[in-house]
Formats: structure tokens, C-alpha cells, sequence
């Protein structure tokens, strides 16, 4: 099974993993279901053991216009997910809905569209859905219901996961959205209306159990330019999004402009703003990225998110980047300066307890080809910040050699990890697409594949080389028909 | 009593690895041969003492420092060019339970017509367990002239650091199969002292590396066997107090 080590921005930089850990994980599912045509059928089982023992697996079968995803992951419990697909008119089972630029649901600015599942332990709409085309004109409807797990302050919902786990308390949610779209080529609009249940109310007096949303999107596409926007009207507030994307010679650059009153995030709906989770706040990104001749790029990118509620929040968050890329057909070099406001990590890390400054990181990678059958790749980070007390960072250090022949790959190296009282977030080939760091080790790590007339295997092992006993095996099969 | 007595020795002789190896770290089986003398090396390894290589190729090198089975050091290289200009990334990193090191670098040197140009950034970055981190930046920068059987190099390593060290090494062949090297080197924090050191060619896949310094008094041996473009190394480096220390490495050079 393909995996997505790490997630990207639309403009090419690497995301950092703790802006948004939870969509990481549906990035491996997404890699196996959109593998590229003709693909009538695949099977994915991934068995790990070690650090974590637990069995993924992933199914898609089809037969003339249907479609059969179904996807398990067994760990303390099972989760599993399945969706029926007929062309892409008709949906039952789990789905993704994708309506513009995420406001009320997944993002898509292409079209608004009904996706494969998410990954089996993620919450996703379970119902029926309806994508019909009519020549130009468009209406996609769904309902969904389902009973979910939740973290219970009384009788009140605390906390609505978005990962399915064992709590003591349950909730019934029901879904329900009905919309309109014509796609012309070189404009296209919608509008949607969208309602949300649950059968308890939550503890937070500023989130209703009981939400109407309406939506508008207009997107005007040049042959350089394309505009976009949409619009979201709730009882208690607004949300709105605008986007500009200029592609001219060899310059590319993205802007946006986000602004959220006081509007309660459905329960679907893409991270409308990429530096915080919280309403009544705004936020501007750049995205800029210039060719220069045929191997080199330079890419910047700054986001700048304001504050306009309550006082408790912070003022200003920004994130920054600056890249260099390096591209050739043997060679491939790549560095990234990152800046990032503390509080930005707060709810994935609550030691941050400072204010100010920000901190860094920095990565490097690269590949480069020996000769056909062999390459070498690196990658390595350094993070730095300070706490009100001391210094506080981390670095990591990868390095890999690959053998390709045919079907058969092997690739083996070390991870360096220096980390003594911080945590690193790295990209991994787990299921969560993310693996947390505390201390300083050396892993070791080998990964065989082969790709058999009937199936495809791989093994991979990382094990710390300085405790034995810290390791993780991994068994992956595969099969594509 | 007597594992925690055993704990801190250990972590002592840590502390005081970096001085006694002559200040910058010298970690690869050939710098251990040959005394950091990079005019006689032909491994990648090398970057991490020398921003004027000039060479391709992986290496991956693992150093026993004073013999010591409580520290490990593991160093990863590479290295690529296009068309004049070279650049080389690697690391190396000292482990020993209670204390860590880190120490990544970037290099980009240009080679034309036998001369080289380059500067390096190092990051040093150290550890005790569990207690707070350390981390400092420092520079290499490094002239050098190498072709047939004639070289000379200047180098300032670690600049803006405590082992700021400034080193100046000439080369000449006394015959096709021995090359020998002298340098001069001057520390900031410790005295100066001379090195030699010598390669012979043994056979087309063996060679053998000697060398001495004085301030202390420490001899290098090495020997390499490189059938093709790869070679495995062992070298051994003595010291007047101290056990010897032992590296091994494995290059690849393209």
C-alpha cells in the first residue's frame, strides 16, 4: 500500500504534522483509494507489531459501474468502514462530502463531490448520499445518522472526537444537506443548505446541539487566474473565504483571505483556518513559488491570523516559510526554513506555556540516484524554542540507501533522533501518518518489498539499536487487480 | 555504589572527549589514520573536518573513542556535485547513556582545475539525559589546491567556537605508490602541534595509512580495502594517557 509520508500544502511545502495531525491519517486511505486508472479492484492488509499491535486493512472491488470500498482496523476494538458507490451519482455506506472550500464540509475547489471513506477509525457522514449531473447543472444531497462516542461532562457532551475510541458516553448525530451547483467553464456557483442534530446538548454555551447552516460558492476561472469564494451563514454567525490563485510564466502564487464571526464549525467541515481552531478570528495567507530555469524553485509563504473575540485568545499567530528546491533527473535537494507562533502548538502540546517568540525549524532532504538500481535519501530536522526557563529542541537525521531491480526493493538506514526534552513530530509510515519523539535514540530500519505475480509483500523493521526491546514490525500486502 | 561510580567515569570520559581528540572531532576511520591530515583522504566522511573535499559519494562510520564500550559515535555523509560546484551533507552522533551530540553540517565548495573553495556550517547540538539541551552554530571555511602528485590546503574549522582551530597541510607523492602529508595546527584554546602522515599502496585493492602528531603524542594506523568504488576501513589511533581509539567505515565514491 502507497503511503503519504507527509501531507502538503497546495503550493508544495511540507505541512508541519502538529498544525493538523488528524488529517494526516486519512491521508494514507486516500493514497490506496486513489490510486491511478485503470483499477477495478485492490486489497491492502497491513499487520504491525511492536511498539503498537494492530491490523489495517483496506478493500476496493469493482464491477462495471459499482464500487465497493471497505476498510478495517482492529486494534482494543475493531472500526470498520465501508461505501457502495454507483458511477459517482450514488453513495451509501461512509462518505466524504466536498462542497468549495470546506466552510460546511470537506474542501474541494474543483467541484463539489462525494469522496472514498476516511480511514476506518475517523468519524465520517454514514448514510446515503446523491451526486446528479444534468449537462451543466449539478445537486448533491446526503443524510447520514449514527450513534457516536463522546467524552460526557454530565449530560453534556465535553468533547466530540473525531477519531472513533471507547468513552463511556454516546451521542446520536444526524446529518442532513441538500445543495445546487452549475459548473460552467469558466464559472461555476452553488448553494447549499445544511442541517446538523444532536440528541444532547454540548457544555459549551457557544455551540448549539441543533445547527442550519446556508452556503454560497462562486468560482471564476481565467486562463491565468482563477477566483473563488464562498460563503456560510449560521444563526449565530457568518464564515467567509475568499482565494486568488495567479499561475504566470514561472511564477505561481496563492492568496487567501478567511474570516470567521462567531460560526460553529460543523462537524465535517475542513480546518477553516490553517493557525487556529477557534472562531472570530481572521486569517491571510500567501503563497508565492518562482521558477528559476529548469532545475531551481524558490517558494515563500507567510500566514498572519488576528484575533477579534474574546481576549483570552492571542492577538496574533503567523507562520512563516522559505524554501529552496533543487530539482534534476538524478538529484533532488530541498530546504525549508519554518517559523511558527508558540501558541499555534497549544493543543497538541500543553508545555508550551510562553508567549513569545516563535520558533524554528528547519528541514533538509534530498535524493539522489547512484546509478539505476541505486540511490541514497536524507532528511533531517531541527526544531528550536524557547521555554521561560530553557532552551528547548530537537533535531532528527535519516538516512537511507535503496536498491530497486525490477520487483524487488530494498531500503535500509538509520534515524538519528536528538531529543531530550522535546517533542518531535516526524512523518511515518503509520497509519496515524505521524510518530511522536521524547528522547534522543538511534532507530535502525529496513524495509523489503517484492512484488510477486499474486501479491505484493513488504516487511519493514524499526528498532531502537541501543534498547532491543523498542522496536516495530510491520507486514504489508498487497494485491491490485 | 559501584555502577553509579562506573556511570559517571563514563560520562566524564565523554566530556572530555572533544579536547583530547585535538578539539574538532575527528570520527571517521580515515581521520583517525590519518590525523585529520584530509589532503590524503578520499572519504566523504571527511566533509565534517574539511569545506574543501571535493568529492562524491556516501559514508557511513562508526568510532569507538579511547576504547570505550559506554560510547558510541555513528556518522552518515554524503555527497554530490553538479557540473563545478559540490555540496555535502552529513552528520555525526556520540552516544553514551547519560549524554548526547549531535552534530549535522551543509557544505557547498566549488573545485576548479584543481583548486577548491568551500565553507561549511556546522550545528552542534548537546544533551544530557533528561536535562536541558545546548546548542551552537559554527562555520568551516577552506582553500586548497590538489592535483596530481602536489597539494596544499588552508582551513579554518569550527570558527566562532571554543575549537576554533586553523590548520595549514601540504601533500607531495615520492613515488606512484607512497604520498605523504605534513601540517601545522593552531588551536585557540590549546598549543600548537605538528602532523605527518603517509599512504602506501600496497596492493590495487589494499592500502595502508600511518601518521604521528606531537602536543600529545599520538600515532594513527589504517588500512583500507577498496576492491571497487566501495572500501571498508579500520584504523586504530593511539594516545599517551588514554586507551586507543578504534573507527571503522564504509565509503562509497562515485
Amino acid at each position: 500500500m502507497c503511503r503519504v509520508v507527509a501531507q502538503e500544502t497546495a503550493e508544495g511545502f511540507p505541512l508541519l504534522p502538529e498544525l493538523d495531525p488528524i488529517s494526516l491519517s486519512d491521508q494514507s486511505t486516500d493514497s490506496f483509494y486513489s490510486e491511478p486508472e485503470p483499477l477495478s479492484g485492490a486489497l491492502a492488509v497491513s499487520a504491525h507489531y511492536g511498539r503498537k499491535d494492530y491490523l489495517i486493512s483496506h478493500l476496493q472491488f469493482g464491477k462495471e459501474s459499482w464500487l465497493l470500498r471497505a476498510a478495517l482496523k482492529a486494534e482494543k476494538g475493531y472500526y470498520p468502514n465501508f461505501q457502495l458507490r454507483y458511477h459517482d451519482a450514488l453513495v451509501l455506506g461512509s462518505f466524504r462530502p466536498q462542497w468549495a472550500h470546506g466552510l460546511v464540509s470537506g474542501k474541494n475547489p474543483n467541484h463539489p463531490s462525494l469522496d472514498n471513506p476516511p480511514h476506518p477509525a475517523s468519524y465520517s457522514p454514514l448514510g446515503a448520499g446523491l451526486n446528479l449531473r444534468y449537462k451543466d447543472w449539478g445537486v448533491l444531497s446526503y443524510l447520514s445518522q449514527q450513534d457516536r462516542a463522546v467524552k460526557l461532562d454530565g449530560d453534556l457532551i465535553a468533547t466530540l472526537p473525531k477519531s472513533k475510541q471507547s468513552y463511556l458516553g454516546n451521542v446520536t448525530e444526524k446529518l442532513g444537506s441538500f445543495g445546487i451547483y452549475r459548473e460552467l467553464q469558466t464559472l461555476g456557483w452553488g448553494a447549499q443548505l445544511y442541517h446538523q442534530r444532536y440528541d444532547r446538548a454540548f457544555d459549551d454555551e457557544a455551540l448549539d446541539s441543533t445547527l442550519t447552516l446556508a452556503s454560497l460558492y462562486a468560482h471564476l476561472s481565467g486562463s491565468n487566474n482563477t477566483l473563488m469564494l464562498e460563503y456560510a451563514h449560521g444563526k449565530r454567525g457568518n464564515a467567509m473565504k475568499a482565494e486568488w490563485d495567479i499561475q504566470s510564466g514561472e511564477f505561481h502564487g496563492k492568496f487567501s483571505y478567511s474570516r470567521l464571526g462567531k460560526y460553529q464549525i460543523p462537524a465535517y467541515a475542513a480546518k477553516p483556518l490553517l493557525l487556529s481552531s477557534q472562531d472570530q478570528r481572521s486569517e491571510i495567507r500567501a503563497d508565492m513559488q518562482y521558477r528559476l530555469g529548469s532545475h531551481f524553485s524558490i517558494r515563500a509563504g507567510t500566514t498572519g491570523n488576528y484575533r477579534r473575540g474574546d481576549l483570552g485568545d492571542p492577538q496574533w499567530l503567523a507562520h512563516n516559510n522559505l524554501g529552496m528546491q533543487y530539482r534534476d533527473p538524478n538529484a533532488h535537494l530541498e530546504m525549508i526554513l519554518y517559523t511558527v507562533d508558540r501558541e499555534i502548538l497549544i493543543p497538541v502540546d500543553s508545555t508550551y506555556v510562553d508567549s513569545r517568540p516563535t520558533h524554528f525549524r528547519v528541514l533538509i532532504s534530498g535524493k539522489y540516484q547512484i546509478n539505476p538500481c541505486w540511490s541514497t535519501e536524507v532528511s533531517a530536522r531541527y526544531q528550536h524554542q524557547e521555554k521561560h526557563m530553557a532552551l528547548s529542541s530537537g533535531s532528527s537525521w535519516a538516512q537511507r540507501v535503496v536498491y530497486r531491480k525490477k520487483r524487488l526493493q530494498i531500503k535500509t538506514g538509520f534515524t538519528i533522533i536528538s531529543s531530550a526534552n522535546h517533542k518531535l513530530y516526524l512523518p511515518s509510515d503509520d497509519d496515524t501518518g505521524y510518530e511522536i519523539y521524547g528522547k534522543s535514540m538511534v532507530e535502525s530500519n529496513l524495509h523489503l518489498s517484492y512484488k510477486f505475480r499474486v501479491l505484493d509483500v513488504s516487511l519493514s523493521y524499526r528498532g531502537d539499536v541501543m534498547d532491543i526491546d523498542n522496536f516495530r514490525c510491520k507486514i504489508d500486502l498487497g494485491k491490485r487487480f | 555504589m559501584l555502577f553509579i561510580k562506573e556511570r559517571y567515569l563514563a560520562l566524564l570520559l565523554v566530556i572530555l572527549i572533544s579536547p583530547l581528540a585535538a578539539s574538532v572531532d575527528e570520527y571517521s576511520a580515515m581521520a583517525n589514520a590519518v590525523i585529520g591530515l584530509t589532503l590524503l583522504s578520499d572519504s566523504v566522511a571527511d566533509y565534517s573536518i574539511s569545506p574543501v573535499m571535493a568529492i562524491t559519494g556516501l559514508s557511513a562510520n562508526y568510532h569507538r573513542p579511547f576504547n570505550s564500550s559506554k560510547v558510541t559515535v555513528l556518522g552518515l555523509h554524503n555527497a554530490i556535485s553538479r557540473s563545478n560546484i559540490h555540496l555535502a551533507v552529513g552528520t555525526n552522533y556520540l552516544h553514551h547513556q547519560d549524554y548526547s551530540k549531535h552534530d549535522p553540517y551543509l557544505n557547498i565548495n566549488y573545485h576548479f582545475h584543481g583548486i577548491s573553495l568551500g565553507a561549511t556550517g556546522h550545528m552542534s547540538y548537546d544533551a544530557i539525559q533528561l536535562e536541558d539541551a545546548e546548542y551552537s552554530f559554527s562555520y568551516d571555511l577552506g582553500a586548497a589546491y590538489n592535483r596530481g602528485d602536489y597539494g596544499a590546503e588552508v582551513k579554518l574549522l569550527r570558527a566562532d567556537s571554543d575549537a576554533e582551530q586553523v590548520s595549514y597541510s601540504m601533500k607531495a607523492a615520492l613515488s606512484p605508490d607512497v604520498t605523504t602529508a605534513a601540517g601545522y595546527v593552531m588551536e585557540k584554546n590549546y598549543k600548537d602541534y605538528f602532523r605527518v602522515g603517509i599512504i602506501a599502496d600496497l596492493h590495487d585493492f589494499v592500502s595502508l595509512y600511518g601518521s604521528w602528531q606531537n602536543e600529545p603524542n599520538r600515532f594513527g594506523l589504517g588500512v583500507k580495502i577498496k576492491p571497487d568504488r566501495w572500501g571498508l576501513m579500520y584504523s586504530i589511533r593511539t594516545h599517551s594517557s588514554l586507551d586507543p581509539s578504534h573507527a571503522i567505515s564504509l565509503d562509497i565514491n562515485w
